[in-house]
């Protein structure tokens, strides 16, 4: 809801800027990000209680769930009374084909098996990673970062800044008590699931982007998606290792949500999107002052867009004072 | 500078150990290239672009340094899109294959099985090489431990020093049970989360219980047990005293008494340890040890 009132307001009613469904909740999942970030660094610097920044989470939740539910009612209000006049047409479905069926059952199937692994298995990939610790010290203490989250003792000297300010740890935390779970259910098991679903919804944007007009492409590319991440789990570092693995840690949320997410908004020119998944990514992992690799995707291929067009333009000058001599 | 690209080229080489999805990409890239029709022509040019600056040592130091050096090697990759210019690739590969060949439904099958298989064996099949660890499983047996260690002393706040089996999930478990030392005593890596440093004792108190537990010693070198972790070769301990040919002794009695000075209440000692062993910090903390799932117990006031 909150990703569809966000793309409500951000991209109006602009023709040819259409969202997907995909998109609503990968921006909702960007906006809770947000949200996160904002009590969390409110609480952080102003030695709030986190039982405080667990209220305060919630109130702007709840805020923000009734603003967009009023939007979105009024928004289908404004559609049906345009439909009714006849100036927007309902689009027509089109019957799925059996190779279509066979492809994205099979998608489905693996996407699931997926889910049932990490779930009930739970290989997680411990080395480097404290998260579980920093939500319990956090859930113990009432307070973010006042005790070590090795050993809960009071910090001696501290931790560094660029650490405390990534919101992840308190968006857990504050689903642990929202939902009454503990940490480590929260972190490695519903969280991972979580990461591991936008990030289909990423590839899923991608294939309507790559192979807009055939199904039957769409639910082959997301089939081999599948096949990448299970058979790609064999180190660290590889999107399949982190979505199996380590589906809570910032890094595997920027590299297999958010950077194909960014990919497909540049291609589709939504970049006001493209800067919320910059803000999303400086809030989830340590970056160079915000610098991450959303922003040098974004850059990239905006950049090598552009020497391709003056590239071409240059070249078909060329071409026109070759005839235009002969 | 020279450090970093040694590692960028050092990461390269460990990226292309385990799997072989940097050969598959470049071949994907390589099909793509080869094509007299070029789709998503922004794509390629940025992934074929993207792969030759990783994997060139210098622009892959210099992207190791934008992504602010705390990142390994390997985290670079994610601004290559590996996973979608595959599944892209092999996407076209197949469509086409079934367009031009509609009526052999053989033919149509065993290529779509063969580019299955090529992925499988390009990745790990689901079996990766990594030591995997189920830690649901694992943290039920800290767990478990934890909760009879509440008996003793209801509600009092627990201060634990035990084995490494039962440290590594401790806090996991419970964020209430506070520890002498934490993971990352053994995990150096986690160290970049802290400024604050161990005091000698710790470290005593971790080397000690680290060979303890896995022979049961009354005393060890210090200077052996921190070879023995660090190399992982067997050693033997001799002599008694503080001090042996001038090196530090560890000594069980000593290290528990520094850890009782440190705040810790509850100590576990491994279930093999010697009976001179335990007699030794029993007396030396003037409490008897009790036996508690494989462990023995020490409840201090």
């Amino acid at each position: 809801m909150l990703g569809k009132a966000a793309l409500g307001i951000l991209y109006k009613r602009q023709s040819g800027k259409e969202c997907y469904w995909e998109d609503c909740f990968l921006v909702g999942g960007i906006l809770c990000i947000g949200l996160s970030e904002a009590v969390h660094l409110g609480t952080l610097f102003l030695h709030k209680n986190f039982s405080d920044c667990i209220k305060l989470f919630v109130l702007f939740l709840e805020l923000f769930m009734v603003v967009s539910v009023l939007l979105i009612v009024w928004r289908r209000a404004r559609e049906k009374a345009e439909v009714q006049e006849g100036r927007t047409s309902g689009g027509s479905r089109q019957a799925w084909a059996r190779g279509e069926i066979i492809v994205f059952a099979a998608f489905f199937l693996l996407a699931l098996w997926q889910v049932i692994t990490i779930v009930t298995e739970q290989y997680v990939y411990l080395r480097r990673d404290m998260t579980v610790e920093a939500v319990n010290s956090f859930l113990t203490a009432d307070a973010i970062y006042q005790v070590n989250p090795m050993t809960g003792q009071p910090y001696e000297i501290g931790a560094p800044l660029r650490l405390k300010i990534l919101c992840l740890p308190t968006l857990y935390g504050i689903l642990c008590r929202i939902f009454g779970l503990s940490a480590m259910q929260v972190v490695w098991g519903v969280i991972p699931v979580i990461t591991l679903l936008l990030s289909y919804l990423a590839y899923s944007l991608l294939a309507r982007q790559l192979f807009s007009k055939s199904r039957l492409k769409r639910g082959c590319f997301l089939v081999f998606a599948a096949l990448l991440f299970w058979a790609g789990d064999y180190a660290y570092g590889m999107d399949g290792f982190g979505l199996l693995h380590g589906g809570f840690w910032g890094v595997t949320i920027r590299g297999a949500v958010l950077v194909p997410y960014v990919i497909g908004l540049v291609l589709r020119r939504r970049w006001k999107l493209v800067v919320l998944c910059v803000f999303a990514e400086a809030c989830i992992v340590w970056t160079l002052y915000g610098l991450g690799a959303c922003v040098f995707v974004a850059a990239g291929l905006l950049g090598l867009e552009q020497l391709m067009k003056s590239l071409k333009k240059r070249k078909g000058g060329k071409e026109e004072t070759v005839c235009g001599n002969s | 500078m020279w450090e970093l690209l040694k590692n960028a080229w050092m990461g390269w080489l460990e990226y292309t150990t385990g799997g072989k999805y940097a050969a598959l990409l470049l071949a994907v890239l390589l099909f793509l290239w080869m094509r007299r029709k070029k789709e998503q022509k922004l794509l390629l040019y940025y992934t074929s672009l993207m792969a030759g600056l990783c994997i060139f040592p210098v622009s892959g130091a210099l992207l190791m340094m934008y992504q602010t050096r705390f990142y390994d090697y390997q985290w670079i990759w994610n601004l290559v899109p590996v996973t979608l210019v595959i599944a892209f690739g092999a996407t076209v590969f197949i469509t086409e294959y079934w367009e031009s060949y509609k009526k052999e439904r053989f033919n149509k099958a065993a290529v779509t099985l063969l580019v299955f298989v090529v992925i499988l064996l390009c990745g790990s099949a689901g079996n990766a090489e990594w030591e995997k660890h189920a830690v649901l499983a694992e943290s039920e047996e800290t767990a478990e431990v934890l909760e009879l260690l509440s008996a003793y002393g209801e509600g009092e706040e627990i201060c634990l020093w035990a084995p490494q089996e039962v440290m590594e999930y401790a806090r996991a478990v419970d964020g209430g049970v506070k520890l002498l030392y934490g993971r990352n005593m053994w995990e150096k890596w986690l160290n970049a989360y802290s400024y604050d440093t161990y005091c000698e004792e710790q470290v005593d108190c971790y080397l000690w219980m680290t060979l303890a537990e896995e022979n049961g010693e009354l005393e060890v070198l210090a200077e052996q047990a921190s070879e023995r972790i660090k190399s992982e070769e067997e050693m033997s301990t001799e002599g008694t005293g503080q001090r042996l040919n001038g090196k530090k002794l560890l000594s069980g009695a000593d290290c528990a008494k520094n850890a009782a000075a440190l705040g810790v209440n509850r100590i576990l000692l491994p279930g093999n340890m010697n009976r001179d062993a335990l007699q030794q910090v029993e007396s030396a903390l003037g409490v008897q040890s009790r036996e508690l799932a494989g462990f023995y117990l020490f409840v201090l006031p």
